[in-house]
């Protein structure tokens, strides 16, 4: 049987369907691959950590719940992070019910993430860490609709075909949204991309 | 004759490669002809690598721990809520019954006190205040104040709900003189009326 710690790598659809069938180390390997990824595309569409890693338990404990209703014919990153999208889409309308606003979604809050391993630069200096900042916030500055698709292409890296499910619409309109938001938001950052 | 609107959006298809052979030499062109476009796309081909860039965060060390925890809780709910509706016939039955039998005698119990007090609650209360922790009713022309003692319940909310003013909260201290047993003047049968001389 594929292991990882064979050096065979099982594919996400694998993990799905052996946690289907009831190994529940699969689903640990599901929860350590995809962790990190959907806390960096729930953070950056809604701007708090905090909330943002209570939506990631929230995304996996669905995952749990319904495993069963996950069908082959989809690829799982896509069902997982329409689960992901779903919640954080959830999360904003109440956010706009209670009008809140918050400084500490702008950009990072107090408590303290690690930066993962890989990406840690001692390095880098204050002024990568202000354009990350600036970045970010004027991410959070687009409509949501341009946002989520931004995120998914240029963050997550996911190909138009897969937004279009996840997102649910059509590819067309993907290419059409993510254009539009890179216009946006290069018109807002002209003086740190012309640099 | 496609103008720069319609160059716009064609940018991130020409920045990705992915348009087709026409599309991407007109694009071409016309990115040499014009400096807003041509810096609109170095722009976007800049903001894409950014934000590929970004810094990735980790989920807090003990990430793993609490949501193998949630799951725990769950299942053990799940678990005791199918062990209560699968209990043999022999347990469910009694169960079920006795259960019916307190709900229909709680109500039996209750309602006629509750309807009481609606009946004996003046309809035109505008001088009911809550003190105390119960609806008092002030008669200034008699000098005596009426107290309904057994008004804690639904009778009571919805008269504090219409006239929220007239009441204090429950640890608020009575402003008039104490009503206890040795000023009580007149009482009903039910008990949830009584009549106490406070001023002489």
């Amino acid at each position: 049987m594929a292991d990882e710690g064979k050096g065979i790598r099982p594919t996400d659809e694998d993990l799905i369907e052996r946690f289907q069938n009831g190994d529940l180390y699969a689903f640990d390997l599901i929860v350590k691959r995809y962790k990190n990824q959907l806390l960096n595309f729930i953070y950056r569409f809604l701007g708090n950590t905090e909330e943002s890693e209570d939506l990631v338990q929230e995304t996996f404990l669905r995952v749990y719940r319904n495993r069963t209703a996950y069908q082959k014919v989809a690829k799982f990153s896509t069902w997982i992070y329409t689960i992901a999208g779903n919640l954080a889409k959830t999360e904003l309308r109440k956010r706009k019910r209670r009008r809140f606003f918050s400084i500490s979604e702008l950009g990072y809050n107090e408590k303290d993430y690690d930066i993962a391993d890989d990406a840690y630069n001692p390095e880098r200096d204050v002024d990568s860490r202000m354009k990350e900042e600036i970045i970010h916030q004027q991410i959070m500055a687009l409509s949501p609709k341009f946002r989520q698709v931004i995120l998914l292409r240029d963050v997550k890296q996911l190909s138009y075909e897969e937004i279009s499910k996840i997102v649910n619409i059509p590819l067309g309109t993907v290419k059409s949204r993510v254009n539009r938001g890179r216009l946006k938001l290069q018109e807002k950052l002209r003086y740190l991309l012309e640099r | 004759m496609k103008n720069c609107h319609q160059f716009e959006e064609l940018i991130s298809g020409y920045v990705e490669g992915e348009l087709d052979h026409k599309s991407n030499l007109l694009m071409e062109q016309h990115v040499r002809e014009c400096q807003a476009c041509s810096r609109k796309v170095k722009n976007v081909e800049a903001l894409c690598n950014n934000l590929r860039e970004l810094p990735e965060l980790s989920v807090s060390p003990d990430f793993e721990n609490i949501l193998r925890a949630r799951i725990s809780i769950e299942n053990k709910q799940r678990r005791r809520l199918s062990e209560s509706l699968f209990f043999p016939w022999q347990v469910r039955v009694p169960v079920y019954g006795i259960s019916f039998a307190l709900i229909l005698l709680a109500f039996a119990l209750v309602f006629p006190r509750v309807s009481n007090q609606k009946s004996s609650v003046p309809q035109a209360a505008t001088d009911l205040q809550w003190k105390g922790g119960q609806v008092v009713q002030q008669n200034a022309a008699s000098g005596s104040i009426t107290v309904y003692p057994a008004l804690d319940r639904e009778p009571a909310i919805n008269i504090i709900s219409q006239h929220p003013s007239k009441f204090l909260s429950r640890n608020s201290e009575p402003t008039i003189a104490s009503a206890d047993s040795t000023n009580l003047l007149a009482q009903n049968e039910n008990l949830d009326e009584l009549v106490y001389q406070t001023s002489y």
